[in-house]
């Protein structure tokens, strides 16, 4: 494969403790074919572009035609886990100014700027990219040339995982933050348009590998490739009942794979449903698929649904004697 | 509560289902912690055909969670994930996602006094100095509790082999019995056998049937659910939902070891009590079916400890439930070396304080008994140097030895020893069915069913 021309690559998934450090692995072969060193920054097309630093693969990846990219760069590229995308070289400059604004509607930030450049030195950015703030990476950063070194050794912004939108950059394009540029942290909450969001990832949900495994064949892959299912003339499968105890994360697991699908995503809570009136609960259930049906791809998500949609009666009175445990 | 509403919603959730166009790209994603509580008729084909376990974490996994969570922390170079993945069993997302929230707190509670509150800002330096502590991450495990357990406690015991003196018989059996499956489950499948699902630690009181059950569960880095029969046991109706909830716990935070303390009184030969036949007779059914019932264990092991194993149902000691009888002796005199060893460790000892010598004199000692006789020697060396003693000698031990006896009598020991052959044979004895005790006269029917 020492075909220079081959400049897509296959996306997959970075692994945890590289997630939002703005990095995208790559096979020593390319990066040496492609006249990449570690440190360089990459442009990476997917649906939109976003920009990262290469360096080098997991050992496992070693002469392997994939870039991986962690959930935040997946959703900046507007890419999935196994899609393709290209890659090129590209110098980026110093900026002379970038500005930020918090990435969930919900936060309102108040804080140093400066911290902040601090805490961002060396990262590349485009607008409209979505990055995320990090504690001082502990994994030692095993022989990198010294300006990753230290971008990934910036002290951390906050206590917390800040996810961030970057508004504007100027000049545009791909940029770096250097120690010149001035950066601004903007209160509120801003829009990034679209159609990003900085919601959970596959990366921020762990600890359960296999069962995001069984869910992206069950669900992303059908939204993603609904010719494969089309062409075997089967139905791709309709619902999912995700069970466990609470707190397991099962609501966390649902945004992240309708997030990393690019899907619409509702939510149903099961409590909230029930309506007083008659047949308003109904309505409102029908209202959520006529409007699910229409954003389609989507996905809909009802939460503790044993609360709409209990067993039958009959058991429930015998309950209620001690009889019919089983039931 | 269940009333017409819900069903109108059920048929109306069910219609709207049914009725996607097939090449839709919708999905429905539906979440429960009841799954046996919704109506069937959504598990059918067609509607939410497909389900996933999302199940609690186990150590790997609360380490990437912890990962996850502590992305953006600042984190001081003491703190180690793997350790508190290691300690924080039971715990779920949730719950460690509330535990660095609390450890960050901890940090910012530390910061506070050097905060100028009035003037709003955060000065930067204090800022850049600010980091989340393995002491804030301790501090904060003592205020979060795991949400799984709450109603079984669920511990990590921290008792290592090394901590137990003696019994290396029982340590063995244990080791290739627990530890091995539960470490390496494969091996086992492989070979095409079955680990053992129960063992029973009987013996004198006070030999350390507890400690080895609990160095167990830590050797094998198993959770470890400890229960007294009193726990499960009382008075009202349905207690055995007692038992049953406590296997579907530990086999949620599998792997797990039930250690059942007192088993004796928990569950008593069937069929012999007179006066409340029913109360344990349930329990000791519950525990056999969930034993080595339709359910398979799956990593779940179970030890039971009593001193009087002769009381205990004896089809508990069938193969398949308590598979493995493990007499927890008196130990020899290496190892009542070893535990006085253990216990003294702390202690200031004089020069002249001769262990073998007081292994030697001390025969028949349990190992609680040894742990009582060092602290007897420790205080008579009080009681001689009043506040300010800084060391315990040799005198002091041997009025101790005065002041104190073996538990244990030979024809205790002796009893214990000829109980293993018997019990191995009371569980095969066919037991006399229902009402029919021998000496009663013959029913008229020899069956029930026939007219």
């Amino acid at each position: 494969m020492a075909d220079k021309k081959i400049s897509k690559l296959q996306v997959a998934n970075a692994r945890p403790e590289d997630s939002g450090r703005g990095l995208a692995r790559l096979s020593r072969e390319y990066m040496a074919g492609h006249g990449l060193q570690q440190g360089d920054v990459v442009e990476i097309i997917g649906k939109r572009s976003t920009a990262a630093r290469a360096v080098d693969p997991y050992p496992e990846d070693e002469g392997l035609e994939v870039i991986r990219l962690d959930g935040l760069q997946r959703a900046n590229a507007g890419v999935g886990a196994g899609d393709h995308v290209e890659i090129r070289k590209v110098n980026s400059v110093a900026a002379k100014k970038v500005i930020f604004a918090p990435a969930q509607p919900e936060i309102r930030l108040e804080g140093p700027a400066d911290a902040l450049k601090r805490s961002f030195i060396g990262r590349v950015l485009t607008a409209g990219d979505i990055v995320a703030t990090h504690g001082q990476q502990r994994v030692a950063p095993e022989n990198m040339p010294p300006q990753l070194q230290q971008m990934l050794a910036a002290p951390a912004f906050a206590l917390t995982e800040i996810r961030l939108n970057v508004v504007s950059t100027n000049p545009k394009g791909i940029v770096h933050i250097d120690q010149s540029t001035e950066v601004e942290l903007r209160a509120e909450y801003s829009d990034p348009g679209d159609g990003r969001r900085a919601d959970v990832t596959y990366d921020d949900v762990g600890g359960m590998g296999d069962t995001i495994r069984q869910l992206r064949e069950m669900v992303e892959l059908p939204m993603r490739y609904p010719e494969l299912f089309t062409r075997l003339g089967v139905d791709p499968p309709r619902g999912v009942l995700l069970h466990g105890p609470p707190g397991t994360g099962k609501t966390r697991l649902a945004r992240a794979v309708a997030n990393e699908s690019e899907a619409e995503f509702f939510v149903i809570n099961g409590p909230e449903i029930m309506g007083s009136a008659y047949g308003e609960s109904e309505k409102k259930l029908r209202e959520i698929f006529e409007k699910a049906t229409k954003a389609a791809p989507s996905i809909l998500f009802i939460d503790e649904i044993d609360s709409i949609a209990p067993r039958a009666t009959k058991c429930m009175a015998r309950r209620k004697s001690g009889w019919l445990r089983s039931c | 509560m269940h009333g017409e509403a819900e069903k109108r919603l059920v048929a109306q959730l069910l219609t709207l289902m049914d009725g996607l166009e097939p090449r839709t790209n919708l999905v429905v994603i539906a979440a429960t912690n009841r799954p046996e509580a919704i109506d069937e008729a959504l598990r059918r084909p067609g509607r939410f055909d497909r389900e996933i376990i999302v199940g609690v974490p186990d150590e790997s996994g609360r380490r990437e969670i912890l990962a996850i969570h502590t992305r953006g922390m600042p984190l001081d170079a003491k703190v180690s994930l793997r350790e508190l993945a290691r300690t924080t069993y039971g715990f779920v997302g949730a719950d460690l996602n509330a535990l660095t929230r609390e450890a960050a707190i901890e940090a910012v509670r530390r910061i506070m006094p050097k905060l100028d509150l009035s003037s709003g800002t955060i000065a930067p330096e204090i800022l850049e100095k600010l980091k989340v502590t393995r002491d804030d991450f301790l501090e904060a495990l003592k205020r979060v509790q795991p949400s799984a357990m709450r109603e079984v406690m669920v511990q990590s015991p921290n008792i290592r082999w090394e901590d137990i003196g003696g019994l290396d018989e029982a340590q063995a059996k244990l080791k290739e019995g627990i530890e091995l499956p539960l470490k390496n489950p494969d091996a086992f499948r492989r070979l095409g056998i079955r680990p053992a699902k129960g063992f029973l630690l009987y013996g004198p009181p006070g030999t350390g049937k507890t400690l080895l059950a609990k160095a167990v569960a830590r050797e094998s880095e198993a959770n470890f659910i400890s229960t007294k029969s009193s726990d499960l046991l009382s008075k009202w109706y349905g207690e055995s939902e007692q038992i049953a909830r406590l296997f579907a716990r530990a086999r949620q935070v599998a792997p797990t070891v039930i250690f059942i303390d007192e088993i004796d009184s928990l569950a008593p030969a069937r069929g012999r009590g007179t006066s409340e036949p029913q109360a344990t007779e349930r329990v000791v059914n519950t525990l056999l079916a969930e034993m080595d019932g339709l359910e398979e264990l799956q990593s779940v092991v179970v030890i039971g400890a009593t001193n009087r194993p002769t009381l205990m149902d004896p089809a508990l000691l069938r193969p398949g439930r308590f598979d493995e009888l493990v007499y927890v002796t008196v130990p020899d005199k290496g190892g009542r070396r070893r535990i006085l060893g253990i216990h003294t460790s702390k202690m200031p000892r004089g020069k002249d304080v001769d262990l073998d010598e007081i292994a030697e004199r001390t025969d028949r000692y349990t190992g609680a008994d040894l742990e009582d006789l060092v602290r007897r020697a420790g205080l008579f060396a009080l009681r001689e140097g009043g506040a300010d003693a800084n060391e315990v000698r040799m005198a002091h031990f041997s009025q101790a030895l005065n002041a104190s006896r073996a538990t244990v009598s030979p024809e205790m020991e002796e009893e214990y020893r000829a109980m293993e052959t018997k019990l191995k044979q009371a569980a095969l004895v066919p037991e006399g069915m229902g009402f029919v005790a021998p000496g009663m006269v013959k029913p008229v029917r020899a069956s029930k069913h026939e007219p």
